[in-house]
């Protein structure tokens, strides 16, 4: 059956080297920063998740660009002749969805009397789960399932997803009669949670600009980028990023503040920890760095661990304790840097 | 609010805990005194506590009330009932009382004051007021400038041969650092110990000018009971101007405080039969017509005429009858023009000084003083058969005032009875009763302008007058019914001065005039007129303590009795302690300087080709302009903050990350040198070759740059 699913049938991608890593998602950053104007910061966060091999929920309000990004993403991504998975899928979560609505079931095909996998849309390249937390918890958990496994099992048969896999998730942050929350152990599938806020004058201005033609057709311009170049970019930043040890010091250090914190009922996580490293060295590649630099952890220890904490009741700047508990440490950071280069 | 160091709150508990003990010191015993202090010590730290609870401020309020309420109960218990008096023992449970009052009151006041005060600016205020009042409390007691108070610090001081001006200054240092403590609202330890230095080490620059300046010393001729007496020559109502004569002008006004003039140590014990010690200075007996001035060289000859060198024997002693020798010693305060002696001195020796900054001049007086009592002296002839005519007539010369004469003679007709009329000493006594029962004793006098007699305008005109008009009245009414007389100067004062001690301080308001008249077998003999009725209010005595003090340095033994002979002063003086501390402080700040200077030199110009060492250089050359990465900011986000002026400080950035965190691309010294030299340049031209030079002198940039 479909054994072009395995990556080895797929081909091996590449060794590449961090340059040429450097080089893919510098191309891909200017395809989606052609198709979304303003989104720069929630860009460069989808790029690093990617090359992490993570998952990104995004916080929005309807209309805010999130499903014109996630289909130039997908657009992106060139069509691989030996490949049958569609780029991009968008899932429209509902109330009433169940769960082999988005894996796919198996089908009685009465010609070859036998049951037939019938794949569901989450058998994507990118798939954007619009608001997630509006479906049940059984659906919820199958996609969560999905993302962290990348496989499916359907009637005691596993059927992996892709390697490149890549879910943006959202959800509305307002309107939440009749949703199910996700809770902090799901929450915790995702490598970034990101607010988005809204965009600048000028940027807007620009969306407006481009009416008459579609909103992707800029980013046309720019060669697409193959699946077997991302997998490659991925390994490359994997081996070939340092992280020097201050910076994992600086990390532990970091997560233990966060649990001294008299606001936080549950810090951060050792986990959240690990799942940091990959998205520090795709930011160090984005930047154009093969070494992980406190700019990179002042970038993303917010994004990765705000979500993975829980905050003591009536707390009511959750988002300052993580800023509290890195100030510190990049000070420290920034000290051991100049004890360390001499 | 921040938090506070043990260090600072230690300090905070020790100046609240001296100055509750300096409070409490003279309300009770020393045990009250002790206990107050650790009351003040255990408020301070509670309430440091208290402060940063949740605790609402009216409740901290609320400490002042339970101290009270605390206070009270013990004095119930301890005092009020018999079961700690049984258990304990009367005396042990009332002390035990007294000090838990004392504890509790401090405690609670203390605390409520502290609590309240790191909370709130406004009463922090009042908690430095507090310490101020302390040390003011202090030497509430030393005002005018007397060394014999506070007596715990001064007598100690003065036995250990130091001055206790010396240690008054230091004692004012530590309370003003104190008020320093208090004012410290720094939280950390190091910026607390720093203010502690520099405060320290202000005190000592101040110190170290006292040997240009002088410690001031008060104004003893307005300040009264002084350390010394600098003033001009005393000049009491005893002492003429000219030396020659007595001032009859108005006096009034003159005597606002006393100033001390002269300590006298007895070594024999002796009560005069009057209650009144006399010591005779001179003596007036020469009548030019219109006073008594002095005689001519060869009269008076009991009174001496300069100070001894170093023995000056009296060339006419008062004889031996009735009289016995007692020796005191002197110690002039104020400059004298000569020596005076208990009535009568007969020998002067000169003494070693024992205190030469205290005394002007010491010595020592033999006198034979009179023994026997006006009934022992009835019979004594007026004047002295071996006197030639000449003398006898000098000590009888009058004016031609017949009123003098009727005077007298009513007087004695009025007051004696027949019997004693024709004796010399009723007469005496007769004529110096009636002076002073008629007479108003005022140094506040307005004589009408006469023709140059003011002796005769005072005597039949108001009679109110003081001592030089009553001893003129006296010797010249004793004059016109043939009794030699005269009138002698010096100090009079009252037995009760001496307290029973040896000494005797006496002030210028001591200084007298009074008449004597001179009988056979006997010598002069004092005739004081002390007039029952006066305007004026008695001199005060002299302090007692004072008193004592005084008559110690004298005798030499307030240092004899610790040191022995000869001793020399232990305590250090403060002046040299002063230069002491500001020469360490100077070399100590001179090698810091010296220090910040290289270590600044050496990381500026170390490390070429490095890129951290390169960067490091950089950093110290933008914190010295004000340029500083901030908290929690990181080093490219620094950067980006300077792009626009310093554009170079990105890649040089960059370049140190690459090699502090591991990067594999690096560039090369070259390259590195290249961009600091750019980077400078940038900076040479975003600042003012002004601004810049300054930075370069600054010691500490280097301390900011991170």
């Amino acid at each position: 059956m479909n054994n072009h699913l395995s990556t080895s049938a797929a081909g091996a991608p590449q060794p590449l080297s961090v340059d040429s890593a450097n080089e893919i998602a510098a191309r891909l950053r200017r395809r989606l920063r052609a198709a979304v104007k303003g989104r720069d910061a929630v860009i460069d966060l989808l790029l690093i998740a990617l090359f992490a091999d993570g998952h990104v929920l995004l916080e929005d309000f309807p209309g805010s660009g999130k499903t014109t990004l996630a289909r130039a993403l997908g657009e992106s991504l060139a069509p691989d002749p030996s490949d049958t998975l569609p780029s991009f899928r968008r899932i429209q979560f509902t109330p009433d969805l169940l769960p082999s609505d988005i894996t796919g079931t198996n089908v009685f095909d009465p010609e070859t009397r036998r049951f037939d996998f019938r794949r569901g849309p989450i058998f994507a390249h990118v798939v954007l789960a619009d608001e997630i937390n509006r479906t049940s918890p059984k659906v919820q958990a199958a996609m969560l399932e999905a993302m962290a496994e990348k496989q499916v099992t359907i009637d005691d048969v596993s059927h992996p997803l892709d390697d490149l896999f890549f879910v943006i998730a959202t959800q509305n942050p307002l309107d939440l009669a009749g949703t199910y929350p996700l809770p902090t152990p799901q929450l915790d599938r995702f490598l970034f949670k990101v607010r988005m806020e809204p965009i600048e004058r000028a940027a807007e201005l620009e969306v407006l600009a481009t009416y008459p033609n579609a909103p992707l057709a800029l980013s046309a311009q720019e060669p697409q980028v193959s699946r077997a170049e991302i997998l490659g970019a991925r390994r490359a930043i994997r081996g070939g990023v340092a992280i020097a040890a201050p910076i994992k010091e600086a990390l532990v250090d970091m997560a233990r503040r966060t649990r001294e914190d008299p606001r936080v009922a549950q810090g951060a996580s050792t986990r959240s920890l690990v799942l940091l490293l990959p998205a520090l060295q795709a930011r160090a590649v984005l930047a154009g760095r093969d070494y992980v630099a406190p700019d990179d952890l002042a970038a993303l220890a917010e994004p990765v661990l705000r979500h993975r904490m829980s905050y003591m009741p009536g707390v009511e700047d959750p988002e300052r304790v993580v800023a509290d508990a890195l100030a510190p440490t990049l000070d420290q950071l920034a000290k051991a840097g100049l004890r360390r280069g001499s | 609010m921040t938090r506070e160091s043990v260090f600072v709150r230690l300090l905070h508990a020790a100046a609240y805990a001296a100055a509750c003990a300096i409070f409490a010191a003279p309300l009770g015993p020393e045990s009250t005194t002790v206990a107050a202090g650790l009351g003040g010590f255990t408020g301070s730290l509670l309430g440091a506590f208290a402060s940063e609870s949740r605790l609402r401020s009216r409740v901290l309020a609320l400490g002042v009330v339970a101290g009270g309420a605390l206070a009270a109960l013990s004095d119930g218990i301890f005092r009020g009932t018999y079961v700690v008096a049984d258990a304990l023992g009367p005396e042990l449970a009332l002390a035990a009382g007294d000090a838990l009052i004392f504890f509790f009151l401090a405690a609670g006041g203390v605390f409520t004051l502290r609590s309240l005060g790191r909370r709130h600016r406004a009463i922090g205020v009042l908690e430095i007021s507090v310490a101020g009042l302390a040390v003011a409390e202090l030497f509430a007691v030393h005002r005018g400038g007397a060394i014999n108070r506070p007596f715990e610090l001064a007598d100690h001081v003065l036995s250990m041969g130091g001055d206790p001006a010396d240690v008054f200054v230091a004692v004012g240092a530590a309370g003003a650092l104190i008020v320093a403590i208090l004012l410290l609202r720094a939280s950390k330890l190091r910026r607390g110990l720093f203010h502690l230095l520099a405060a320290f080490l202000l005190l000592g620059a101040l110190g170290s000018l006292f040997p240009f300046f002088e410690i001031p010393i008060p104004d003893v001729a307005q300040t009264g009971v002084g350390l010394r007496n600098d003033g001009k020559p005393e000049r009491g109502e005893g002492e003429p101007k000219d030396q020659e004569q007595l001032d009859f002008d108005n006096q009034g006004g003159r005597n606002n405080e006393p100033a001390p003039v002269a300590v006298v140590v007895f070594h024999d014990d002796y009560q005069p039969t009057s209650g009144i010690y006399f010591f005779r200075q001179a003596s007036l007996s020469h009548w030019n017509g219109s006073r008594l001035v002095h005689a001519a060289e060869g009269l008076d000859d009991d009174v001496a005429d300069g100070f001894p060198h170093p023995v000056l024997e009296v060339k006419a002693p008062s004889s031996v009858r009735g009289r016995r020798e007692v020796v005191t010693s002197v110690g002039m305060l104020a400059e004298h023009f000569r020596p005076f002696g208990l009535d009568a001195p007969v020998r002067f020796e000169a003494e070693t000084n024992p205190d030469p900054r205290r005394f002007r001049r010491t010595y020592r007086v033999a006198s034979r003083v009179l023994e026997l009592s006006d009934v022992e002296l009835l019979g004594a002839r007026a004047g002295d058969p071996s006197w030639d005519e000449a003398t006898r007539r000098h000590y009888l010369e009058a004016p031609d005032d017949p009123r003098y004469r009727a005077l007298a003679e009513r007087i004695v007709r009025e007051l004696l009875p027949p019997d004693l009329r024709d004796e010399p000493l009723a007469q005496v006594r007769a004529i110096t009763t009636w002076l002073e029962r008629e007479g108003v004793y005022s140094t506040n006098v307005s004589l009408p302008v006469t023709d140059g007699e003011p002796t005769a305008a005072f005597l039949f005109g108001d009679l109110v007058g003081y001592c030089v008009h009553f001893s003129h009245a006296a010797a010249l009414l004793f004059r016109s019914i043939g009794l030699p007389s005269r009138v002698a100067t010096g100090y009079a004062i009252a037995e009760q001065a001496r307290r029973g001690g040896s000494a005797l301080l006496l002030t210028d308001a001591f200084a007298h005039a009074w008449a004597e008249v001179y009988l056979e077998g006997v010598g002069w003999l004092v005739a004081d007129v002390q007039p029952i009725n006066s305007l004026d209010p008695p001199p005060p005595l002299p302090d007692a303590d004072l008193t004592r003090l005084l008559g110690e340095l004298r005798r030499g033994e307030a240092r004899d009795e610790i040191l022995g002979e000869d001793p020399p002063s232990k305590l250090p003086s403060l002046h040299e302690l002063f230069t002491g501390i500001s020469t360490a402080a100077l070399s100590a700040l001179g090698l810091a300087l010296l220090f910040l200077y290289g270590w600044k030199a050496y990381r500026r110009l170390s490390g070429r080709g490095d890129p951290t060492r390169v960067y490091r250089a950089q950093l110290d050359a933008l914190a010295e302009l004000g340029y500083r990465r901030r908290r929690g900011e990181t080093p490219e986000a620094f950067a980006r903050r300077l792009e626009a002026v310093l554009p170079s400080l990105g890649p040089l950035t960059d370049a140190h990350l690459a090699s502090a965190f591991g990067g594999k691309r690096r560039l090369d010294g070259e390259a590195i040198d290249a961009l600091a030299r750019r980077l400078r340049e940038e900076l040479a031209r975003d600042k003012h070759p002004l601004r810049r030079a300054v930075a370069i002198i600054d010691p500490f940039s280097w301390l900011g740059s991170r």
